[in-house]
C-alpha cells in the first residue's frame, strides 16, 4: 500500500508535467516534473510487482480457494496451465473463450515446472468466492501494473536521451496514465475483499455470521447513499480545486513562506502564492 | 485496569464537548452573520485547532470499541442514522475550511456546508445524549428499538439544547480569541444564549420529572449528585460577572466549568450503568487480556502523548488572533 501511494504520487506528477508540454507551457519544470515522476516509477513499479508477487505467494499457501479463483482454475491441474482471459462460467464450473499458457501456472504458483495446484472444485461450493469478481478485478489490476512498467521504463529512457518531448503520444499515454495506480489500487482491493468471501475473518468467521443483528437493508442503504453522495460531492470539488491550481501552475517564486500559511492546512500555501505572485511568462 | 479505561473515556468525552464543542458552536454562529470580514476571524479563530479537537470524538469511538464492546455495539446499533448524519455533517464543515478559499463563486455551497455541518453533528450529539437519558431499549445486550428508537420529543429537545449550549461556547470563545466587531458581538449574544440554556434546562428536567424517567430516581436516592449542579450556577454567575465586566478570558472558561458540571451530573447519575439502565461497567468491559494489551501502547504511550500536543497546540496559538491574518 505505502508503495503503491508512492506510485500514485509519483504518476499524478509525470502526468502533470507531460500536460503541461502538451499545452506548450513552463517547458522546464515539465520536464523535471516528469523525469521525477518517471524515475520514481521506474524503480517503485518494480518493486510493486515483486512484493505483488510476495503477496501472491502468501495467499497461494493461506488463501488456496482465493487464489484458485484469482487464476480461474476450475480442476486440479498437473503441471498447472495459466489463464491468461477468459470468461469464468460459475454454473458450469468452466471458463469460456479461455486463452492459456501451459505451465506457466505451475511456475507463477510454486516455481516449479511440475506442481500440482489445486482447483476451485476442490472446495465446497458454499466455501468459494464469487469467481468473476476477483478473475477480472485481478487482470485489470496486473495490466495497470504493466502499462505503469512500460510507461516509467521507455519515459525514463525517452527522459534520460532528452526526447521525450518529442514523442507526443507518449506524452498523451503518461497524461492519461495518470490514474493507473489509483485503478490498481482500487481492482486490486476489490480481489482481496471479495476473494476472500464468503469469510470476514478467514476460516473462522463467516460474512454471513458478522453481519450486526440489529442493522436492516433500508439503513444500509441510506448509510451507502449517504456517504456516496457525500463523497461525490467533496471530492467532485476537490478535484476541480486541484484542477484549477494545476491551470494556474508554478509560476512565480517557489520559495516564498506566506504570512498566511495555516500550519494545519498545506492548501493555504498554494493558495496564497496562487493568488499573490505575478504570473511569470514561460 | 478497567477503572484506567473508564478514566480515560471519561477524559476523551469530555475534552471532546468542550473542543470540540467551541468549534462546533462557532460554526453555528457563523451562520448568524453574513459580513465576510466578521466570518473570516470566525474561522481564524478555530483553524487552527479544530481537527485536533476532532480527535477526542476517534479516541471515544476507539476506547469504546477496544474496552468497552458491547457498549460501543449498542450505541453504534442504536444510533446508527444519528450518527451517520453527525459524521456527514463533521466531513462537510471539515472540508469547508479548505474549500471555502478556493472557491469563487461557489463560495455559498461551503458557507452553508460548515454552518449547517456544524448545526446537524451538534443537533445529533444532543438527540443521542437525550435518548440515553431517557433510556434505550436493550435485551440480552442487544439493542430492540428499531430505526428510530432514538426519536422522541425529549431527546428532540436535548439536540436543540447543545445546539444552544454549543454556540453559547462558542460565542464564549470568540469572547477569547477575537477582537473587536467580533467580540462586541458574542458579547451580546452571550446573555441570551445562557437564559435560552438555563431555560431549555429548567424544560428538560420538569419534563423528566414528569415522565417519571428512571435517572430521577437516582437524583433523588443520591443527593450529593446536587453538587454538580450548584457548581453549574456558581459557574453561570462567574460567567455573568465576566460579561458585565467584559474579562475575556472568563466567559469560556465558566461555560467549560457547566459543561463538566453537567457531565458530571450525567455520568455520575449513570454510575455504574454505561448504557443506563441496562449495562453496566463490569458487564461491557473486555476480556483482561485486551485491556492490558491496549494498556500498554495507547494507554501509556499514545494518549498522554496526544494530551501533550493538544495543550502545545492551545500554547502555540494562544492569545488573540490577528486581525489580518489571512486564514481564509
Amino acid at each position: 500500500m505505502l508503495l503503491a501511494s508512492y506510485l500514485t504520487g509519483a504518476f499524478c506528477v509525470a502526468g502533470t508535467g507531460a500536460w503541461y508540454l502538451l499545452r506548450g507551457q513552463y517547458h522546464a519544470e515539465a520536464r523535471i516534473m516528469l523525469r521525477m515522476g518517471l524515475f520514481l516509477g521506474a524503480v517503485l513499479v518494480p518493486a510493486q510487482l515483486f512484493f505483488g508477487h510476495l503477496v501472491g505467494d502468501y495467499v497461494h499457501e493461506k488463501q488456496p480457494v482465493k487464489f484458485a479463483a484469482i487464476e480461474g482454475r476450475w480442476r486440479d491441474e498437473q503441471p498447472a496451465s495459466e489463464v491468461v482471459i477468459a470468461l469464468p462460467d460459475e454454473a458450469g464450473q468452466t471458463n469460456r473463450y479461455s486463452i492459456s499458457i501451459p505451465v506457466l501456472g505451475s511456475l507463477i504458483g510454486s516455481m516449479s515446472f511440475t506442481s500440482k495446484e489445486v482447483g476451485l472444485t476442490d472446495f465446497p461450493v458454499q466455501d468459494r468466492p464469487p469467481v468473476a469478481i476477483p478473475f477480472f478485478t485481478f487482470r485489470i489490476m496486473v495490466g495497470c501494473g504493466l502499462l505503469m512498467l512500460f510507461l516509467a521504463w521507455y519515459g525514463s529512457y525517452l527522459s534520460i536521451k532528452e526526447r521525450i518531448a518529442e514523442k507526443r503520444w507518449m506524452l498523451w499515454g503518461i497524461f492519461l496514465g495518470f490514474p493507473l495506480p489509483w485503478i490498481a489500487i482500487l481492482t486490486g482491493w476489490f480481489t482481496a475483499e471479495v476473494g476472500r468471501q464468503p469469510w470476514t475473518v478467514y476460516g473462522v468467521l463467516r460474512t454471513a455470521d458478522s453481519m450486526t443483528p440489529f442493522l436492516t437493508a433500508p439503513q444500509a442503504t441510506v448509510s451507502l447513499v449517504v456517504f456516496c453522495a457525500v463523497y461525490s460531492f467533496i471530492f467532485g470539488f476537490g478535484t476541480y480545486y486541484i484542477y484549477l491550481l494545476l491551470r494556474i501552475g508554478p509560476t512565480g517564486r517557489l520559495i516564498e513562506p506566506p504570512a498566511g500559511a495555516v500550519p494545519n492546512r498545506p492548501m493555504s500555501v498554494a493558495h496564497h502564492r496562487a493568488t499573490s505572485t505575478i504570473p511569470a511568462g514561460e | 485496569m478497567v477503572m484506567f479505561w473508564i478514566a480515560v473515556l471519561a477524559i476523551s468525552i469530555l475534552l471532546y464537548v468542550l473542543l470540540d464543542g467551541f468549534d462546533l458552536g462557532v460554526g453555528m454562529l457563523f451562520g448568524m452573520t453574513r459580513d465576510e470580514k466578521r466570518r473570516s476571524s470566525m474561522l481564524s479563530a478555530v483553524a487552527p485547532v479544530w481537527d485536533g479537537n476532532e480527535t477526542w470524538l476517534v479516541v471515544t469511538g476507539v476506547v469504546l470499541w477496544g474496552a468497552f464492546p458491547p457498549v460501543y455495539a449498542t450505541l453504534l446499533s442504536a444510533f446508527y442514522l444519528p450518527l451517520l448524519l453527525m459524521v456527514a455533517g463533521l466531513i462537510l464543515r471539515g472540508v469547508a475550511f479548505e474549500y471555502r478559499a478556493r472557491a469563487g463563486a461557489s463560495r455559498w455551497i461551503w458557507d452553508i456546508a460548515f454552518a449547517g455541518g456544524s448545526l446537524v453533528a451538534a443537533f445529533m450529539q444532543g438527540v443521542a445524549v437525550g435518548a440515553l437519558v431517557q433510556g434505550l431499549p436493550v435485551a440480552t445486550g442487544q439493542y430492540t428499538g428499531g430505526e428510530f428508537g432514538w426519536l422522541s420529543p425529549f431527546s428532540i429537545l436535548c439536540g436543540i439544547g447543545l445546539c444552544v449550549g454549543y454556540a453559547l461556547l462558542g460565542a464564549s470563545w470568540l469572547v477569547k480569541k477575537c477582537d473587536g466587531d467580533v467580540r462586541d458581538a458574542a458579547y451580546r449574544l452571550i446573555p441570551y444564549l445562557a437564559l435560552a440554556l438555563l431555560g431549555f434546562l429548567l424544560v428538560v428536567f420538569l419534563y423528566a420529572l414528569s415522565s417519571h424517567f428512571a435517572v430521577m430516581d437516582r437524583w433523588l436516592q443520591r443527593p450529593y449528585l446536587l453538587v454538580f449542579p450548584l457548581v453549574g450556577v456558581v459557574a453561570m454567575a462567574g460567567l455573568a460577572h465576566g460579561v458585565v465586566r467584559r474579562r475575556d478570558g472568563r466567559p469560556f472558561a465558566m461555560v467549560a466549568l457547566t459543561f463538566a458540571a453537567a457531565f458530571g451530573t450525567l455520568a455520575i447519575s449513570f454510575w455504574p450503568y454505561m448504557i443506563p439502565f441496562s449495562i453496566t461497567i463490569d458487564e461491557a468491559q473486555a476480556p483482561h487480556s485486551s485491556l492490558a494489551f491496549m494498556f500498554w501502547g495507547e494507554g501509556v504511550f499514545v494518549f498522554p502523548l496526544m494530551l501533550v500536543y493538544a495543550a502545545v497546540n492551545y500554547m502555540v496559538f494562544r492569545g488573540k488572533v490577528r486581525p489580518s491574518a489571512e486564514y481564509h
